[in-house]
């Protein structure tokens, strides 16, 4: 059972990219979102594509699985082209009440793109990290943040149960349905309001199941002396070695360098 | 019903494809008391989710009273027919009322007021709760045992002549479970086939009057209770129990007792051993 | 050793007061392996949750080593000592990888990284789970997922393990694998077990059983002595080994079989 919410699957793997601390991989998509938003010609963003075939080669992940992500955007990516097309200066072609511009077809093209090249680029931090790996990193980075009351480590540890509970909570949806439609049950309406109605059934069961597996799941953290995140050990820290610093050095610079080669006045 | 040469796989043509099923073939009569046993994993749950229709076959057919399923009639239909109960069925309850939630397949089915009243008075009767006492009352409200009692209620509603059970007592105390049966044993009387998937031998030894072994997708064994656990070897092999009834004859006869068997509960083992312990104590 | 001194628990407020337990008086010594057998509702699951102060007794007290569980300064200790395995193997694993899970304990007590690490191992060898160290839970079967959460009891060091059902959810084979981590630990690691279950047969295993109905202790004895009885034991809604139930409907047939019968094996014996 999977649920098309992930962006990438973990691919499992040996590679460079796989090895490296999951905190230089967060690290790094931020940086690299921020150049990609600074980037403002083709050249850059073909720039910035050629970047990510590299890191793609590196990390021996087939390219086609972050280019999936993208799949659920298109509807986005359509409709943010075409506004943009339709509302750009200097009108080129008018269609009665409409104009096409060219300079809107320019930077539709532009918005289109570089959404696409940063779904993909990040894509490559949940392919070649482990959802584990990301939860701890995510709380290590928070944990600065303590000081000024960011919950780092309840975060962390709903992202641990959120991980852990997923397909758990998608077997008993089947199973529910299943039971439901063997009752007399109908999920195929094309009236939209009897279709969301017909849901209830699987909802309010769903629901209850989901409060009573918090409560049990409460008790049990209690009763392994679960007390929030005061005075908690891990079994594993997150190390950052020689080769981690110099990478993230390294990829922050090249990513600079693509910002400032996005804002010549290039094509 | 029937199942002919019923092949299943999950996720076909894929890497993680993998056959549950592998030709299976059963017929199943009318007034059948059948368990169907199995080690986990050996495809009682794919199987039981074909008699009414949520999983359709990848090869082979099924039939119900001689009519194709899927071409002569459709599973919608045939789910009216063939009532399935999962394991654990009170987690699907929802209605704030018992009465609503039994009656919520047949309002499905368009039935209205009268008529739903009166049917949903029936199954309760059928699992041996009073309407009175119940019908109003928050399903929530109940013990686990009467929640299960009015899950299998709510299918009882739909009137089916055939009654598919996965593991209906399991998490049960000695009540809860003789509440169940007792309500199996009723419904079987008045003429309702029964199929029941379970682990507990000792359960199947008491009531079952058919036993179908399932291994690896394939029917092992299809036969009557004592002829079936006299291959209590095999069966062990494969990861299953014998009843401790039937285990107690094949133990004495080892020892040189001649115990006839003609079935396999208590009652009947106990009268068959202590026949056979008189006889060898007067020569 | 674990001490009842006159415990009542009731649930709910004041209009719909429901006593879980009545004046419940009970000493569990070291090394003992205990079976509390009851129908739903007889309040063995009250029981459970007031050893290690998950819950706090209405009236009288609950200790553990002369220790009470309602001393708030004591109770991360009590449930150090006390590890507990419930019913939903579902609901008691908290990470998506099996020696992560096991890992939690020890985590929530402040160990050291690398004593963290030898405590996981461990408790994974003890209950034949290492090879699956690096599993997700959720491909694991009902009787793995139990074993897991008895190695995550087991990384906290305890002295005593309480298991709420922690069999009624799971086939034969699974069972089977709990029951027989459960004794080894008893008898190899002298861990003291509270092992509660609905299931007559499991509870024969036990050098003592406690019957608990409606609330109040109503036997309390060896599983020979209290198993002797069965129409007690059914008025109370309890079973009896199946092999219990076969010697005592050949005594009423007029043969001659002592009432202490609660394996196959021991009834063949005595009828040859």
């Amino acid at each position: 059972m999977r649920f098309g919410l992930t962006i990438g699957e973990y691919y499992p793997v040996d590679s460079p990219v796989h090895a490296l601390d999951p905190r230089v991989k967060i690290l790094l998509v931020l940086v690299f979102t921020i150049a990609v938003f600074a980037v403002v010609n083709f050249s850059g963003l073909t720039a910035a594509a050629a970047l990510i075939v590299g890191v793609a080669l590196v990390s021996r992940v087939p390219i086609r699985l972050a280019v999936k992500g993208v799949r659920p955007l298109l509807y986005l990516l359509a409709l943010t082209f075409i506004i943009h097309l339709f509302t750009g200066a200097k009108p080129w072609i008018e269609l009665g009440p409409l104009h096409i511009s060219v300079p809107g077809a320019r930077s539709g093209a532009l918005v289109g793109i570089r959404l696409v090249i940063l779904v993909v680029g990040a894509a490559f931090l949940t392919l070649t990290s482990t959802p584990i790996e990301l939860t701890d990193a995510i709380e290590s980075l928070l944990a600065p943040l303590k000081k000024v009351r960011v919950p780092a480590h309840e975060i962390a540890m709903m992202m641990t149960i959120a991980l852990r509970f997923i397909p758990t909570l998608a077997a008993e949806t089947d199973k529910i349905v299943k039971a439901q439609a063997s009752r007399g049950a109908r999920f195929e309406s094309s009236n939209p309001v009897t279709r969301a109605r017909s849901f209830i059934p699987v909802l309010v069961p769903l629901f209850l199941s989901v409060f009573r597996r918090a409560d049990e799941l409460a008790e049990a953290m209690e009763a392994r002396a679960y007390r929030g995140g005061e005075g908690r050990t891990r079994m594993r820290r997150l190390e950052m070695k020689g080769r981690d610093v110099l990478t993230l050095i390294s990829a922050t610079a090249v990513f600079a360098g693509l910002a400032w080669f996005g804002r010549l006045p290039l094509v | 019903m029937e199942m002919a040469n019923v092949t299943f796989e999950y996720l076909p043509g894929t890497p993680l494809a993998h056959t549950a099923l592998t030709d299976i073939n059963l017929t199943i009569s009318e007034g059948d008391f059948i368990a169907l046993v199995g080690p986990t994993g050996s495809g009682k749950s794919t199987l039981i989710q074909h008699l009414n229709g949520l999983l359709t076959p990848t090869s082979g057919s099924l039939s119900f009273r001689g009519r194709r399923v899927g071409v002569d009639v459709s599973p919608l239909e045939l789910r009216r027919e063939i009532g399935l109960i999962f394991q654990f069925p009170e987690s699907q309850l929802f209605e704030h009322t018992v009465a609503d939630d039994i009656g919520f397949g047949l309002r499905r089915q368009g039935l209205t007021g009268p008529e739903v009243a009166s049917r949903v008075e029936n199954a309760l009767l059928q699992v041996g709760l009073d309407y009175a006492h119940y019908a109003q009352r928050s399903p929530f409200s109940l013990s686990g045992g009467e929640q299960r009692l009015v899950a299998i209620a709510g299918v009882l509603a739909m009137r089916p002549r055939f009654l598919v059970l996965d593991e209906p007592t399991s998490g049960l105390d000695a009540r809860g479970k003789a509440a169940i049966f007792d309500c199996l044993d009723r419904l079987n009387s008045d003429g309702v086939a029964i199929l029941m998937v379970t682990h507990s031998m000792d359960e199947v030894a008491e009531s079952a009057r058919r036993i179908i072994v399932l291994n690896e997708g394939k029917i092992v064994l299809d036969d009557k209770p004592e002829r079936i656990f006299a291959h209590a070897s095999f069966l062990r092999g494969i990861g299953l129990d014998i009843p401790k009834a039937a285990e107690l004859v094949y133990k004495l006869r080892e020892k040189g007792f001649e115990i006839e068997l003609d079935s396999v509960s208590v009652r009947s083992v106990v009268d068959s051993v202590a026949a056979a312990v008189k006889e060898r104590c007067a020569n | 050793m674990i001490e009842f001194k006159n415990v009542s628990f009731d649930y709910g407020d004041d209009e719909n007061k429901i006593n879980a337990l009545k004046d419940i008086s009970l000493t569990i010594e070291d090394g003992e392996f205990v079976a509390i057998l009851g129908h739903n509702g007889s309040g063995k699951s009250t029981l459970a949750r007031l050893i290690n102060g998950l819950l706090a007794p209405s009236r009288g007290e609950v200790s553990v080593d002369g220790i009470s569980t309602v001393d708030s300064s004591a109770v991360w200790r009590i449930r150090q000592q006390v590890g507990m395995v419930f019913q939903n193997p579902d609901n008691q694993i908290i990470a998506s990888r099996v020696e992560e899970d096991v890992a939690f304990g020890p985590e929530n007590l402040g160990c050291e990284p690398a004593e963290i690490r030898a405590r996981v191992d461990e408790a994974l060898a003890v209950v034949g789970m290492r090879e699956l160290a690096h599993f997700d839970p959720h491909l694991l079967s009902g009787g793995q997922k139990q074993r897991v959460a008895i190695a995550g009891a087991l990384a906290m060091k305890p002295k005593y393990l309480v298991f709420d059902e922690a069999t009624s959810m799971l086939d034969p084979k699974g069972r089977e694998e709990i029951v027989a981590t459960t004794r080894r630990l008893n008898s190899d690691y002298g861990i003291t077990v509270i092992f509660i279950t609905h299931i007559p047969e499991e509870a024969a295993l036990a050098g003592r059983v406690v019957v608990l109905s409606g609330g109040t202790i109503a036997m309390d004895g060896t599983p020979q002595a209290v198993f002797a009885d069965v129409d007690a034991l059914a008025d109370l809604g309890v079973g009896v080994p199946k092999a219990r139930l076969l010697a005592r409907g050949l005594e009423q047939a007029g043969i001659d079989i002592p009432d202490s019968i609660l394996t196959v094996d021991d009834l063949v014996a005595a009828l040859c």
